[in-house]
């Protein structure tokens, strides 16, 4: 690994674009993920996810642009896949297999593998070994499959929706893990995991991509996201260009004009808005191109 | 890898243990049986002196009979039901359950990870097909003695080493189209198609040509009647020449044109009417009648005239001691057809997108 990749970020992708058929899935995307976060990926349905995540494993290949995780190019061979670890939508697994079996699987298709500790984290937990993952609850395959993905000690965790499927409490609990997993690899760990609401993995995360209509629209660490929003209220009639911010959604009402702006400059007159700090969910939505309501929990 | 793919695929496996077990079972005894029943009505028969009509009588009815014909469909239909079994489902099920993503995110590339699972496949679906086949052929000696028949398609293809290159053919064909569209009711489509397609074309259109036949020819028999052994319009067949295998059989003319049954030569031509006269003469007036035979809805043809015009029966077949090279042509080019179904199979999973 090249000391001068490592410095552009554990992941970084120039340009990176994939199209099915005629249908660019993701397009333009630029992204620089620091080392030892945890990244919350997040968009809508189809805003390219899914397709940004198998591009990094490698499983598929960019149609134009290019993407460096841990100083090299996403492939299909061990000395690459030895060093990510992935959880793809809903978990897929081998149902008559059971968890104790499926520890085993990996010990013998991985040359580092920590299966001890994936069976004290099942175990502490009490997910059943010994039962065929075809019968445990949405909940406990995930945490299956997450056990799975950190036994190979992997410097770089990517989890595609890992908790869209499961109820309120079993999100605490998977989010509890892996905050626990990203604790315990004191910064040798880097999570990418990708959500279409970013109110799930909030508490986790400390940097947040977000995709929208397969394009980056936002990359950076949560904490300066926050301090570089706000939210203008002001009459209707008000001016809203203004080279001190970006606006980045404007709604109106019938006589008053909401703003989520970027701050280009902290120090900015700001009469005639009422300016607000906005929470990060707000953020996250306006980009997205949708209100609160509209992309309202479902 | 090689521990992931026992794991994975144990019980299948087993299962296929179990069930050949189960055909040896029932084919050690059965066989034994057989040889035996054999062995005692041969030697009845010699002491008779009256071996000729032995392959008539012997294992063609009631329970004997219906054994063979199962066993015999059941060896035919294996290579096929392997496919369906073992082929289909060994990548089209990963896709299909999207455990592909599981698979190929692990420490192993995608493309030893399609080696192990093609290698190991292979090579239980054929050693298990070389085990029923060995067993089949063992079985089927009785048969073999008896009927001289293991030139015939039916029986070529489930004896020898041809069932196991089948095998191997029905087995990679599948895993290619498991590879390609997923494990679907298509996919199992056109396995079937493609089997049954190259199963009746290759016996029909290619086997007769792996070697020029050999040639027989003999006289029409002109006089006489309903005498087994010379029966008139029946191909003769070469003499103490074993288990051949009967291509094509005319009565053809010196030119070796085939006789047009329908449209014969006119002057040796007779109505039925006709014949039934000449030949109730015949027999009045004490003599061997003359043969005539009508067939496919023509006139009574004159074989004695016939005969004087140089018409003749020609037989072409293949021998008895072309049927090891004729097992290994149709081998071999059974693992050249597979070659281009394991290509494609590694094209789809490497090249294609998750």
């Amino acid at each position: 690994m090249g000391q001068a990749t490592e410095d552009r970020g554990t992941v970084h992708t120039v340009g990176l674009g994939k199209r099915y058929g005629s249908f660019w899935a993701l397009r333009n995307c630029e992204i620089v993920i620091p080392r030892g976060g945890v990244c919350a990926l997040v968009g809508p349905n189809g805003a390219g996810k899914t397709t940004l995540l198998k591009l990094l494993t490698g499983l598929n290949r960019p149609t134009e642009g290019s993407a460096t995780v841990l100083g090299q190019t996403p492939k299909q061979e061990s000395d690459y896949l030895a060093e990510i670890g992935y959880l793809a939508q809903e978990v897929p697994m081998y149902k008559q297999m059971t968890a104790a079996q499926h520890l085993e699987l990996g010990a013998h298709m991985n040359k580092q593998w920590d299966g001890q500790l994936a069976v004290k984290r099942l175990t502490g937990l009490g997910v059943p070994l010994d039962k065929p993952v075809g019968k445990l609850s949405g909940g406990q395959r995930a945490q299956v499959g997450l056990a799975m993905a950190l036994a190979k000690k992997p410097k770089l965790l990517l989890l595609d929706e890992p908790v869209a499927a499961l109820d309120p409490l079993a999100r605490v609990e998977f989010l509890t893990s892996l905050a626990e997993a990203a604790a315990d690899a004191a910064g040798e760990l880097t999570v990418i995991m990708s959500s279409h609401l970013l109110s799930d993995l909030e508490r986790v995360c400390d940097f947040v991509v977000i995709l929208a209509a397969g394009k980056t629209q936002l990359s950076d660490e949560i904490d300066h996201v926050l301090k570089t929003h706000r939210i203008l209220i002001g009459p209707r009639t008000a001016e809203t260009a203004n080279p001190a911010y970006t606006v980045i959604k404007a709604s109106h009402a019938a006589s008053q004009t909401d703003l989520l702006v970027r701050l280009n400059d902290v120090q900015f007159r700001s009469a005639p808005w009422h300016v607000r700090e906005p929470d990060i969910e707000e953020i996250v939505l306006a980009y997205m191109g949708q209100t609160k309501t509209e992309g309202g929990v479902q | 890898m090689n521990w992931a793919m026992w794991q994975q695929h144990k019980k299948q496996w087993m299962i296929f243990g179990g069930l050949i077990a189960a055909f040896a079972v029932f084919a050690v005894p059965t066989g034994m049986h057989f040889w035996h029943v054999y062995q005692q009505a041969l030697a009845g028969c010699a002491a008779a002196a009256d071996c000729d009509q032995l392959a008539d009588q012997l294992f063609r009815h009631g329970h004997d009979a219906n054994i063979f014909d199962i066993t015999k469909f059941a060896v035919l239909f294996m290579p096929a039901l392997l496919g369906i079994f073992f082929g289909l489902a060994l990548v089209g099920r990963e896709y299909n359950d999207g455990t592909n993503l599981l698979a190929w995110t692990q420490g192993v590339s995608r493309r030893r990870w399609l080696s192990v699972k093609i290698g190991w496949t292979v090579a239980i679906t054929a050693l298990g097909a070389g085990i029923i086949a060995a067993l089949s052929t063992w079985w089927w000696r009785a048969g073999n003695a008896l009927y001289l028949s293991k030139f015939q398609p039916l029986d070529f293809a489930v004896q020898g080493i041809l069932p196991v290159a089948l095998t191997i053919f029905a087995v990679v064909a599948a895993i290619a189209l498991g590879a390609w569209l997923k494990r679907t009711l298509l996919a199992l489509g056109i396995l079937v198609v493609i089997l049954l397609v190259v199963q009746i074309s290759v016996p029909t259109y290619l086997r007769p040509h792996y070697a020029a036949p050999r040639v027989y020819t003999e006289q029409l028999v002109v006089q006489g009647n309903k005498n087994r052994d010379h029966r008139p319009d029946q191909a003769p067949v070469p003499a103490h020449t074993g288990a051949i295998w009967v291509n094509y059989s005319a009565v053809v003319d010196s030119d070796g044109t085939a006789l047009n049954w329908v449209n014969p030569p006119e002057e040796c031509s007779y109505t039925i009417e006709e014949a039934s006269t000449r030949i109730h003469n015949e027999e009045r007036s004490g003599g061997t009648p003359d043969v005539y035979i009508d067939r496919e809805g023509g006139p009574a043809v004159h074989f004695r005239c016939l005969k004087e015009k140089g018409y003749h029966w020609e037989v072409r077949y293949q021998s008895a001691d072309r049927y090891w090279k004729f097992q290994i042509i149709e081998s071999v080019l059974y693992l050249a057809l597979s070659v281009p179904f394991v290509a494609a199979t590694y094209w789809l999973v490497l090249r294609r997108d998750a």
